[in-house]
């Protein structure tokens, strides 16, 4: 111990060396938090607009899918497909044209089953809570899943 | 360093140490501050957004999942005001590729008067929006001359697509499905039945702007997608006929309905005038009042002879007749001091009911009724659901009219003309299901459109529903066979080669405003099923004053016979003789 009081009364240099140094320590720690929480922030804010141009998208997507659809529709029309089909040299068939054969097995159509699971029925929230969470709450996070949080609920 | 510079130092260290300390102080004291408060809540202000988000209309398909009403994309063509720095390109740009008023929005766009955005034009379609961002991006890359002043852009210029309905097959069907109009609400037919399913529910929520809060948007089902019972191909094939059928016959209107008497599936509904739903604002062009917009289901009319089929089964039901029982046609019965005559105004002597009905004789007919008596009459006739709507899913549909003792209107001789289908109200589709009875071995059911609702993925078919047994099995099965009996004995043009079918035709009288009937002007109508030991699909006719001939039996029995050879094709439905060995086998 006499040889730290030495150091600290006798030599002021030293002394203001130290207490040079201690600010220097504070100040770099401190830009190091303001720069790691800076680009946290920013990386947030880019993920953030990343994830309302993918709304965005997804809208355009179901949109266009539905005008697709219809697209298909007129394309598959009534009418236009007649007139394909006369193009093609095809005549509409009368009863005397149709001859019945026995299919063993043969189930006759019955109408259309559009039932199924479709994608947006996953309702689950595909955001990652990092994405929403302040850095203070993404730590405590850390702490909670890394068991080191006294608290929590076993 | 010298003494007397120190001081110099550390005054300019000191100077530089309060400003550096001012600075945090400052900032900590403007976050403590009273108008921190506000200027925050200010700018949670610009944070969210309110919107509402609309779920795309359900789509409508056919029994065979054939699009009959989908959505297409078109656009709101808008100018944000503020963004604008040249009025003049944008209002010729868009008077002349949008057809609008050049002064109007160039008025609105050098004097907003505190406004920041115009809406221009909307369900503006993609190719007119493709036209408009070729243009601007064709402008905002010219080369740039920032020393003219007027330099032409179409900046501001924003476009936002959305849905707007749409109907693949035109006007196929179209007295079915009804229409759309741009402020998304549904008018006749399925579209306004079943509006809001198909609308879907829209939701209100508050939207993060800021990026550093962007979450999911809520997930808004789509409205129900619906299957219908109407085969498209049917459909087609009936509209096809029935127009044919006004053009050879020169007559003004007409319906044909084909429906599955066994479920109630309604597998066809034609009627004139038909348009274009895509075009809906030609409506008034082709509709005089909304009952003509579906005549099946919303014109009532008197419908004559094929009326005898509910008289007839009544007086056998109850056991008043038997098809044997003999009757003496004079020509003429006289019912509440009024006389009734044949259709043709002759005496057919002795006939049994068979006879009565193959000759479709009003006399015979008039003498059932009164044997039977109004109480059991009308008693039968609103057992078959005369006089009150089926209930079908179709907006708009009318009840008809049933007179009965006790109406203010009501005369002992109108329970002779009704039995014969006169001085009574009845839409295509009330005689549908009572047909549907007789075809069914007694069971009425209801009609009905929509097969199955999709809604989040799963499908949700219309059971068959059944409404009650007007009359007895039996009774079912005599009818049938003298019906079919009675085509075939008359060589009727209602018959189709290899199929045996049961039907009646009517010819009807047309009221007219004076309170007389005209003389030369009639409805012409035919109601038919088959095959008859195990029918398919019941077929009403109804050919509205035909010029070509005034008779039932020489308009619309034919058409009742060209549908039928196209439905046995399109249903794959095989002569009577080789559906039999085959069911033999």
């Amino acid at each position: 111990m006499d040889f730290v009081r030495n150091i600290t009364q006798k030599t002021p240099w030293k002394t203001q060396q130290q207490l040079f140094g201690f600010v220097l320590v504070v100040l770099v720690f401190a830009a190091m938090i303001a720069g790691i929480y800076l680009t946290i922030t920013s990386r947030a804010a880019v993920l953030g607009r990343e994830i309302q141009n993918l709304e965005a998208q997804i809208t355009d997507g179901k949109r266009l899918n539905a005008d697709l659809s219809n697209q298909l529709g007129v394309l598959l029309s009534y009418q236009s497909m007649a007139e394909r089909a006369w193009a093609m040299g095809f005549t509409l068939a009368s009863p005397e044209d149709i001859e019945y054969v026995t299919i063993p097995g043969y189930a006759a159509p019955q109408p259309v089953d559009l039932s199924e699971a479709r994608p947006d029925e996953q309702q689950a929230n595909t955001l990652p809570d990092a994405y929403t969470q302040s850095l203070w709450e993404w730590f405590e996070a850390q702490l909670v899943t890394s068991g080191l949080s006294g608290g929590g609920v076993q | 360093m010298n003494y007397e510079y120190s001081w110099r130092v550390k005054l300019v260290i000191g100077v530089f140490a309060l400003v550096g300390l001012a600075i945090p102080a400052q900032i900590l004291r403007i976050q403590n501050s009273p108008e921190a408060g506000k200027i925050l809540d200010q700018s949670n202000n610009y944070n969210w957004e309110v919107r509402t988000l609309y779920p795309a209309r359900g789509s409508i398909y056919d029994r065979n999942g054939r699009l009959l009403a989908g959505n297409e994309i078109v656009y709101e063509v808008g100018v944000d005001i503020p963004r604008v720095s040249n009025p003049h390109t944008v209002a010729l740009t868009l008077s002349v590729t949008l057809d609008l008023d050049y002064n109007d929005i160039y008025d609105t766009l050098t004097n907003p008067e505190g406004r920041l955005y115009l809406v221009a034009d909307d369900f503006v379609l993609p190719g007119k929006v493709e036209e408009l961002k070729k243009l601007k991006e064709e402008l905002e890359n010219q080369p740039d001359d920032w020393r003219a002043a007027d330099r032409p852009s179409l900046d501001g210029l924003v476009f936002r697509a959305h849905f707007q309905r749409s109907y693949p097959e035109k006007s196929l069907g179209s007295n079915i499905l009804g229409f759309v109009m741009h402020d998304g609400h549904g008018y006749f037919g399925v579209e306004a039945k079943y509006d809001e399913q198909l609308a879907g529910i829209p939701v209100t929520t508050l939207v993060p702007t800021d990026p550093n809060r962007a979450e999911d948007l809520p997930r808004i089902p789509d409205g129900a997608t619906l299957i219908l019972t109407i085969d498209r191909d049917i459909q087609a094939a009936v509209e096809e006929i029935l127009d044919l059928s006004l053009v050879e016959h020169g007559a003004e209107a007409g319906s044909i309905v084909v429906m599955n008497p066994k479920t109630g599936e309604v597998l066809a509904m034609a009627s004139t005038p038909r348009f274009d739903p895509n075009e809906y604002w030609d409506y008034e062009l082709y509709f005089n009042n909304a009952s003509e917009f579906n005549r099946a289901i919303s014109l009532p009319y008197e419908p004559g002879s094929v009326f005898k089929i509910l008289t007839m089964s009544g007086a056998l039901d109850s056991g008043t007749v038997t098809p044997s029982t003999s009757f003496l046609d004079t020509g003429v019965f006289l019912i509440g001091g009024v006389p009734v005559y044949n259709w043709d105004d002759a005496a057919w002597g002795y006939q049994d009911m068979t006879g009565c009905m193959q000759h479709s004789l009003n006399v015979c007919l008039a003498w059932v009724a009164s044997q039977l008596g109004p109480q059991k009459f009308y008693s039968y006739a609103r057992a078959f659901g005369i006089g009150h709507p089926t209930g079908i899913d179709l907006a708009g549909e009318a009840a008809g009219r049933l007179k009965v003792p006790g109406d203010g209107d009501w005369y002992p001789v109108d329970l002779g003309t009704n039995s014969f289908g006169q001085g009574v109200a009845v839409t295509p589709i009330q005689m549908v299901m009572a047909a549907s009875a007789i075809a069914n071995d007694g069971r009425m059911v209801a009609p009905h459109v929509l097969y199955g609702m999709v809604q989040n993925g799963r499908q949700y078919n219309s059971p068959p529903r059944y409404l009650g047994t007007p009359i007895s099995e039996t009774t079912a099965r005599t009818l049938n066979e003298m019906l079919a009996y009675s085509l075939e004995n008359e060589s009727s043009l209602a018959l189709v080669p290899g199929y045996r079918l049961a039907g009646k035709t009517g010819t009807a009288q047309i009221p007219l405003p004076t309170g007389y009937y005209a003389n030369s002007i009639t409805n012409t109508s035919f109601i038919g099923w088959g095959p008859v030991d195990d029918p398919q699909f019941v077929v009403y006719v109804w050919i509205e004053r035909p010029s070509s001939s005034i008779w039932g039996s020489e308009v619309a029995a034919p058409v009742f016979a060209r549908v039928v050879e196209k439905l046995v094709v399109l249903m794959g439905i095989p002569p009577d003789s080789v559906r039999q060995a085959l069911a033999g086998q």
